[in-house]
């Protein structure tokens, strides 16, 4: 398996990771197949269909759930509010800000808005993440034809600055980044990645108990307000004189006793000097009253009495406490005791409770730390799974689906260029097929003069340059290479028919076609030096054999040392001597029946007769050069090499080479001799060619 | 006067459509969230069209967002160009009609 975020395919270079981050560049074709499954729904059930299948319920379908998130990210802001020491604040508060980044960059990822949407600090978060991946930076410094530095491209993704972008760089960087986060495969990843992110239920229970527990410390500010005032009471009450707190303690005491006797509905409002002797007078006229009502019945008899007796009692019992209380409050600072020993006891009976409650806060707390802590273990696994799932996928896609696209540009890459390797070595071939069977076609052809449709002679001209000139002076190649250039350069003043068929020919070949029209030169550069030379083997001889029928052979050659060794080394593996003089054979027949000719219908009578022209003297010798040399040869008298060999046929090239030499140091006299006996060759051969065309002519 | 649109004519829409969408797919200018989103708006929105217009209004908003439309909405304003055609020459035929009587 590749590790994340490492380049480990094979055959792998920046070139292709930039194609395949590039838009529609390089791209290997893309099998996907939900695209052709849309095709093939489209071709058969109608475009409708193609969308009522995309809304379609989709088991694969991934829901994120942004809620969660969301309510995740509000805990962390409680959490970091809550948090009193000040470092950790702010590092709780750092933590924060990025996950809440990272939230609004899934949430506009995913919901539809894309990566232009988002602001400069979320693109950042996707940046640098790209610029660690293997082979971006390297792929935008390529991409801009390298006018960047790999180590520029990260600065720019790190937004760390100071590098300043043309116009055009910018375009490149933004659309390899565009084409990278606004990709559906990225975001499909993201939210398969965000879709496992699940809060643990326990974390639901923690964070009830805790939102419970919370409740019980709103209060914790207000008893704690309280507790302090009642201190203050308190600690006012404990500044006083020894004897001053007896006293009020006491008072505290004793009236607290008395008015425990006397019913509420009894007691004054306030308890001042003047309310309860107000109390009092009102007990005694109570308590007299029912003392009137209780000896009335007294007298009265009734049976039943207790019930006006008790209340007599109550009333009687309650007088007596208000009277004592009428004597304590007769004491000149009694009412200021009386209130201060209230204030007192109160405090006392409010500090208790709340030390109590207070108590119980810091429980709570005690319950809430560590019922937070137990809670952030699953809280901080989905943090962190929420914020590395960002850089995590973009990853995993770089390594799967990048990587793997680039991949495939470079396999593509490697399969076009053998294909076109393939194409070009096929068409190639074809091309050096169809020279060689133009050389084959029309070289002779191309030596021939014409007249319309007719052949009217040979090009001694061009013979005369090949034997004395360009044979002695020229490689093999070149030769067969202008030799091709001849035809070429020749085909329009050939009977048109030959120029259509070459001309088809071209273009079977690929000549003139394509942008810009391939040239023959050109197409001629890509035929092999060794194919120039195999069919100069063949058609050097020919063209030999040519001349050969015209007389321009090396009997009547001068040649150099530089010449002689040249030849010596250009054909001393060919045996083309003896093919030129095969070749003469072949080609002179050739010439012969086409000398003439009409090329569409064949009539070569009047042709022989146009070629011997009005002087049948004249004529006949005319075409005697043309017919004599193959009796000469025959007849054994000439010999490729000269006439020091005098009818013999030098078997091997090399010999004929050496004849040639010693050609050269024979002198001139006897290569004049040596012509002389080719002349008595040719006349001696005329005869019985004169005599052959008078049985031609004689025909009907 | 605007044509109700027929069945046959919301079928040439949707093909249309589907056509430009499935390109929009290839270049992988959409994600598969829009993907969803985008098929919904396109079933609602042509689904209760009545003319041509409607439709081809709707395509202008989509273009907006998905240049890959162009050839989209190109072909259905030609469908109403063929049509705003059609009733011309209709009106003109009752003109000569008309007036020849």
């Amino acid at each position: 398996m590749v590790a994340i975020g490492a380049a480990e395919k094979t055959n792998l270079e920046v070139q292709h990771i930039a194609a395949a981050l590039g838009p529609e560049k390089g791209r290997a074709p893309a099998l996907n197949k939900d695209l052709a499954d849309l095709t093939e729904r489209m071709k058969k059930a109608g475009g409708k269909s193609v969308f009522e299948a995309e809304i379609a319920e989709n088991p694969d379908d991934k829901f994120v759930n942004f809620d969660e998130m969301r309510r995740v990210l509000e805990d962390e802001n409680k959490r970091v509010a809550s948090e009193s020491d000040r470092h950790k604040k702010a590092d709780m508060q750092k933590r924060y800000d990025r996950l809440s980044r990272r939230y609004s960059v899934y949430d506009k990822l995913l919901n539809n808005e894309g990566f232009g949407t988002m602001n400069v600090a979320e693109q950042r978060e996707m940046m640098s993440v790209m610029a660690d991946l293997p082979g971006f930076c390297e792929s935008i410094a390529l991409a801009t034809n390298n006018t960047l530095t790999i180590e520029q491209a990260r600065q720019i993704m790190m937004g760390k600055g100071g590098v300043a972008l043309s116009p055009d760089q910018r375009k490149v960087i933004s659309e390899m980044i565009l084409q990278f986060a606004n990709d559906g495969k990225l975001h499909n990843r993201i939210s398969k990645g965000l879709s496992e992110l699940v809060v643990d239920k326990q974390d639901a229970v923690l964070s009830h108990e805790i939102d419970t527990l919370k409740d019980g410390l709103k209060d914790e500010a207000l008893k704690k307000a309280a507790l302090a005032k009642v201190d203050t009471t308190l600690a006012g009450f404990d500044a006083r004189t020894e004897p001053e707190k007896d006293r009020i303690l006491k008072m505290a005491e004793i009236s607290t006793r008395y008015l425990a006797a006397i019913d509420d509905a009894n007691k004054p409002a306030i308890m001042t000097k003047v309310g309860v002797d107000t109390m009092t007078s009102q007990l005694k006229s109570k308590k007299d009253a029912a003392e009137k009502k209780l000896n009335a019945a007294i007298t009265a008899k009734k049976a039943d009495t207790s019930s006006l007796e008790n209340a007599f009692n109550n009333l009687e019992n309650q007088h007596t406490a208000a009277s004592a209380l009428q004597t304590l409050f007769s004491a000149p600072n009694a009412e200021a005791d009386y209130n201060e020993s209230i204030k007192v006891m109160d405090a006392q009976t409010k500090k208790t409770s709340l030390a109590a409650d207070l108590k119980k806060i810091n429980d709570n707390k005690a319950d809430i730390t560590a019922k937070e802590g137990e809670r952030s273990k699953y809280a901080d696994k989905y943090k962190r799974k929420m914020e590395v799932t960002l850089s995590e996928e973009m990853k995993r896609y770089w390594n799967e689906v990048k990587l793997s696209q680039a991949q495939n540009a470079a396999e593509g890459e490697a399969q076009k260029k053998a294909e076109e390797k393939q194409k070009l070595e096929t068409e190639k071939a074809k091309r050096e097929a169809l020279a060689k069977t133009i050389l084959d076609k029309y070289l002779h052809l191309s030596f021939i003069k014409y007249k319309g449709n007719k052949a009217v002679g040979m090009d001694d001209k061009a013979l005369k340059d090949f034997v004395k000139k360009d044979m002695l002076s020229k490689s093999p190649a070149q030769l067969a290479k202008d030799f091709l250039g001849r035809i070429d350069s020749g085909r329009y003043v050939m009977p048109p028919e030959y120029a259509k068929e070459i001309k088809k020919m071209y273009s079977e070949a690929g000549i003139g076609v394509g942008t810009p029209p391939l040239t023959l030169r050109k197409a001629m550069e890509e035929i092999g030096n060794d194919k120039w030379e195999a069919w100069a083997a063949e058609k050097v001889p020919d063209v030999l054999g040519y001349a050969y029928d015209r007389k321009y052979y090396f009997d009547r050659l001068k040649l150099s040392r530089a010449q002689g060794e040249f030849l010596k080394r250009a054909y001393i593996d060919t045996d083309f001597f003896q093919k030129a003089q095969e070749a003469k054979d072949k080609y002179m027949k050739e010439t012969e029946s086409m000398l003439g000719t009409e090329f569409v219908n064949g009539k070569n009578w009047e042709a022989f007769k146009k070629a011997m022209g009005g002087d049948w003297v004249g004529g006949s010798k005319r075409a005697m050069k043309t017919l004599a040399v193959a009796g000469a040869i025959g007849a054994g008298a000439y010999t490729l090499g000269g006439g020091f060999s005098a009818g013999l046929l030098l078997p091997t090239p090399h010999n004929v080479l050496a004849t040639g030499v010693n050609v050269l140091s024979a002198g001139n006299a006897a290569l004049g001799a040596t012509s002389r006996v080719g002349e008595v060759g040719i006349n001696a051969v005329s005869t019985t060619a004169t005599d052959l065309f008078r049985r031609v002519l004689r025909r009907p | 006067m605007q044509k109700h649109l027929t069945e046959e004519d919301k079928k040439r829409i949707y093909d249309i459509l589907a056509e430009a969408y499935i390109d929009l797919i290839s270049k992988q200018l959409i994600g598969p969230y829009e993907r969803k989103v985008l098929s919904y708006k396109i079933l609602q929105n042509v689904g209760k069209a009545e003319s041509f217009e409607e439709v081809s209004e709707f395509v202008s908003g989509l273009l907006a967002s998905y240049p890959v439309f162009q050839n989209a909405s190109v072909r259905i304003a030609s469908q109403i160009g063929k049509l705003h055609e059609e009733q011309l020459i209709g009106r003109l035929q009752s003109f000569i009609r008309q007036a020849t009587v």
